[in-house]
């Protein structure tokens, strides 16, 4: 336990879940693209791209309330990029409030036979994506500017 | 048609929600006290708005689920764009917001 509630662990989680989340409904996108009418499959993408988000966010918020807050937080803002706290992570962790609604909704549509709403399901699906990657952009920014910092403050 | 309802009422529900959240958002960085407020429901505001955006999204999914009507292709169809549509505004919103608010401080 005490190796999992590690910081780097925590981030390495974040990610990783992160990133099952975004290939899931990359995944499901192309499920739709291909015209593939396999409805379990489109259900396990959407079912896994869920999980990956939701446990993304648990301990990503886990990571942001116990150790960001005091720890990271105060170095980004003294440091050279200060910005990468007032933009990037505000912005990021009130983004990532509208995944989770947003990909129940399509892990609902999955399981919808009608044809029309096949192209709304791979664009909803394909945002989430594409928001999931932009969060993680955020994410590499706010990193980057906290090493950074620590050079800073050590220099 | 159950699942047609289903799907609408959730995407609407998460429409609502995400608007919500840039409601929040935007009124909490100029209201101290609201800050305070939220941190005081959980000991933290970000793990309030957490909470807060999952329980009014299952509120309003239920409320809507119970009070439409039955729906079709089409206005499913309409509801999900929606959705698509106002993320979009809405995660700019956010980051703009952002961007214009530590411009001006």
């Amino acid at each position: 336990m005490e190796i999992l509630l590690a910081k780097p662990v925590l981030i390495g989680m974040h990610l990783g879940l992160a990133i099952l989340g975004i290939d899931a409904f990359l995944w499901l996108a192309g499920e739709y693209a291909a015209g593939a009418q396999v409805v379990r499959r489109r259900i396990i993408a959407a079912v896994l791209g869920f999980l990956g988000f939701m446990g993304s966010w648990v301990v990503g918020g886990y990571y942001y309330v116990k150790f960001y807050g005091p720890l990271v937080k105060p170095v980004i803002k003294a440091g050279l990029a200060p910005w990468a706290h007032a933009i990037a992570m505000e912005a990021k962790e009130h983004i990532f409030l509208l995944i989770v609604p947003i990909a129940i909704t399509v892990l609902l549509t999955t399981r919808a036979t009608e044809s029309s709403l096949r192209r709304p399901t791979m664009w909803l699906a394909l945002l989430l994506a594409g928001m999931g990657l932009a969060i993680g952009a955020m994410g590499f920014i706010i990193s980057a500017a906290y090493r950074f910092g620590v050079i800073n403050t050590v220099v | 048609m159950k699942n047609l309802k289903l799907i609408c009422s959730s995407a609407y529900s998460a429409l609502v929600t995400g608007l919500a959240t840039v409601a929040v958002t935007i009124y909490m960085e100029y209201s101290p006290a609201f800050k305070v407020f939220l941190t005081s429901l959980t000991s933290h505001h970000w793990i309030s708005k957490s909470l807060g955006s999952l329980i009014l999204y299952s509120l309003l999914w239920f409320i809507l689920y119970k009070s439409m009507g039955d729906k079709n292709e089409q206005q499913t169809k309409r509801a999900l764009w929606s959705l698509f549509v106002f993320t979009i505004l809405s995660a700019l919103a956010i980051f703009l917001f952002y961007v214009w608010h530590f411009l001006a401080t």
